[in-house]
C-alpha cells in the first residue's frame, strides 16, 4: 500500500470534526514554520487542557503532568519546523507528551506520588454519583474522594502500556487508529491491550460497578 | 453507599469521572509562566547547544590536524631513534670507540717515535704493529677513518667528547655515504701503514750482535756511499765482502788476542 493509499485511509477513519481540526491546525502550523513564532501560542491555548489531561491521568500526579505537559509543547516548539503534516498536529503532539510521559514514569517507577484534581461538579457527574449514593453533603464529597482514590488506585494497577490505551480511548475519547499512530503500535494491539486492561479495572472496580 | 444500582453503571461511566478531574481556572495562568520561562530557557540552552556545536566543530578542524601532525612527528622521531639507522649507528658507535682507541694508541706511539728521534727502529715498528693489530678488521679501519677525519684536534677533547661528536655524524650518513667512506678508509688506512712502516716479524726486528759487528766491521772495510746504494755493483760487491767475512774468520780473528796481566799478546 503506497503513502497516498495509507493517508486516504487515515482520513477515512478520522472524523469530519478531527479533520477540521487537522486542516486548521496545519495552517497554523505552517504559520510557525513561517518563523511567526507567537502563533504557536494558538496551539497551546487550543491543547494545552487535553495534553494535560493525557499526561494527568497516566501519572496521577498533577505537578508531573505541569512539567510533562510543558516539556511536551516546548519540545514541539524545537521540532515544528520537522514537522511534515504527514499526520495532524494533536496526533503529533499526543506523540510527544506520551513519550515524555512514558520516560518519566519508567525513569521514576519505584516513585509514584499521588495528587489529585478537583473532580468539576458538572451534571454528568452528578447524575454518576448520585447513582452511586444518596449521601449528601461532606459525606458525598467523601464519596467522591474516596471513589477518585480507588479509580486512580486501579489505573496504577495497570502497567504503563495498558493505562496509556485506557487513558487516550476511554477518557480522551481517541479512537483506535488514533491511539495506534500514537503509540505506534498496531490497531490489534491497541484492541488487545484495552480488552486486558478493562477486565483488571473491572476486577478492581468490582464494588462499584453493577453486575 | 446504595446496596443496589438503580441504573447500570458501567465501567465506562466510572472513568467518566477521570475526565472531569481538571485543574481549576488559576492553575492556567502559572502554567502558561512557567511554559514562558521554559521556553526562553530551552531558546537560550538551543543556541548555546548550536555554539558548543560550532566551537567542537572548529575545535575539532584545528584538533585534528594538529594531533596528526603530532603522532605522525612522534611516529618518525621513534622511528628514526629504533630505526635501521639507529641500528646502523649503534654499532659504528661501538666501531668509533675502537677507533678512538686506535687513533689514541696510534697517536701515543707516533709522539713516542717523534721524541725518541727514530732512535730505535724497533720502537717504531711496534708502534706500526699496534696500528696494524688494532686495525685487523676492515670494519675497525672504517671506523678508524671517519674518527681522524673528524678529530685533527682529538688531543684537545677526551674520549666521551669525540664519541659523542662522532655520533651525530655518523648518524646523518646515509649507506651510500658510509660506502663511499669505507672505501676512502680502506685505501688511506692502507697507505698510511705502508708509508709508516714495514711489517715484519717481531723476532726478525731483534737486532743480533753479531749484525751490530758486522755492520760496524763493514763500515770500516767498505765504505758505504748512500747516493751509489741504488747502483748494481755496489750492492753487489759489498754482499761480496760481506759473505768473504765470514763469522768463523772473525772469531779466529778474536782469539789471536790474549790478555794476560800487563801483556797483550797477539799470533800470527
Amino acid at each position: 500500500m503506497d503513502v497516498a493509499a495509507k493517508a486516504l485511509t487515515k482520513q477515512l477513519v478520522v472524523s469530519p470534526e478531527r479533520q477540521h481540526e487537522a486542516d486548521s491546525d496545519r495552517v497554523i502550523v505552517q504559520r510557525v514554520q513561517a518563523g511567526e513564532v507567537a502563533a504557536f501560542d494558538a496551539l497551546i491555548l487550543k491543547y494545552r487542557e487535553r495534553v494535560y489531561g493525557v499526561v494527568y491521568n497516566m501519572t496521577s500526579n498533577r505537578e508531573d503532568a505541569a512539567d510533562l505537559t510543558q516539556d511536551a509543547f516546548i519540545k514541539a516548539f524545537q521540532s515544528i519546523n520537522r514537522f511534515q503534516a504527514q499526520s495532524s498536529f494533536f496526533t503529533w503532539l499526543y506523540r510527544i507528551a506520551v513519550n515524555s510521559t512514558l520516560t518519566h514514569l519508567r525513569k521514576a517507577k519505584l516513585r509514584t506520588f499521588f495528587s489529585f484534581e478537583k473532580i468539576t461538579d458538572e451534571d454528568k457527574t452528578a447524575q454518576l454519583v448520585n447513582q452511586l449514593t444518596d449521601k449528601k453533603g461532606a459525606d458525598r464529597d467523601l464519596f467522591i474522594r474516596e471513589l477518585q482514590e480507588k479509580l486512580n488506585e486501579a489505573m496504577m494497577k495497570l502497567s504503563i502500556k495498558h493505562r496509556t490505551v485506557v487513558t487516550l480511548f476511554e477518557i480522551e475519547g481517541l479512537s483506535h487508529e488514533e491511539i495506534a499512530e500514537i503509540t505506534g503500535c498496531s490497531v490489534g494491539t491497541v484492541r488487545s491491550r484495552l480488552h486486558y486492561a478493562k477486565q483488571l479495572l473491572q476486577a478492581e472496580l468490582q464494588r462499584y460497578i453493577s453486575q | 453507599m446504595k446496596s443496589e444500582h438503580p441504573s447500570k453503571i458501567t465501567l465506562e461511566d466510572l472513568l467518566q469521572l477521570k475526565r472531569v478531574e481538571r485543574p481549576s481556572a488559576e492553575f492556567w495562568p502559572e502554567f502558561e509562566k512557567e511554559l514562558r520561562a521554559k521556553q526562553l530557557a530551552a531558546i537560550v540552552q538551543t543556541r548555546s547547544s548550536w555554539r558548543d556545536l560550532v566551537r567542537r566543530k572548529t575545535l575539532i578542524r584545528l584538533c585534528m590536524p594538529l594531533g596528526v601532525a603530532a603522532v605522525v612527528a612522534m611516529v618518525f622521531s621513534s622511528v628514526r631513534s629504533d630505526g635501521p639507522q639507529a641500528k646502523l649507528a649503534e654499532p659504528v658507535t661501538g666501531q668509533v670507540a675502537i677507533g678512538l682507541v686506535a687513533l689514541d694508541s696510534l697517536v701515543e706511539n707516533t709522539d713516542v717515535r717523534v721524541i725518541a728521534g727514530e732512535k730505535s727502529a724497533s720502537n717504531i715498528a711496534v708502534a706500526a704493529n699496534d696500528v696494524v693489530s688494532s686495525t685487523d678488521a676492515p670494519s675497525d679501519v672504517v671506523a678508524v677513518v671517519p674518527v681522524v677525519a673528524a678529530t685533527n684536534n682529538a688531543k684537545a677533547t677526551n674520549f666521551g667528547a669525540r664519541t659523542f661528536d662522532v655520533n651525530p655524524v655518523m648518524q646523518v650518513l646515509s649507506e651510500p655515504t658510509l660506502v663511499q667512506m669505507v672505501g676512502r678508509a680502506i685505501s688511506v688506512s692502507s697507505q698510511a701503514i705502508d708509508s709508516r712502516a714495514p711489517v715484519a716479524e717481531p723476532l726478525a726486528q731483534v737486532a743480533m750482535p753479531r749484525d751490530n759487528r758486522r755492520s760496524r766491521l763493514l763500515a770500516y772495510s767498505v765504505p758505504f756511499d748512500p747516493h751509489a746504494a741504488d747502483s748494481l755493483d755496489a750492492v753487489r760487491s759489498r754482499d761480496r765482502v760481506t759473505h768473504r767475512l765470514s763469522d768463523e774468520a772473525i772469531y779466529d780473528s778474536i782469539t789471536r788476542l790474549g790478555l794476560s796481566g800487563d801483556r797483550v799478546s797477539i799470533k800470527f
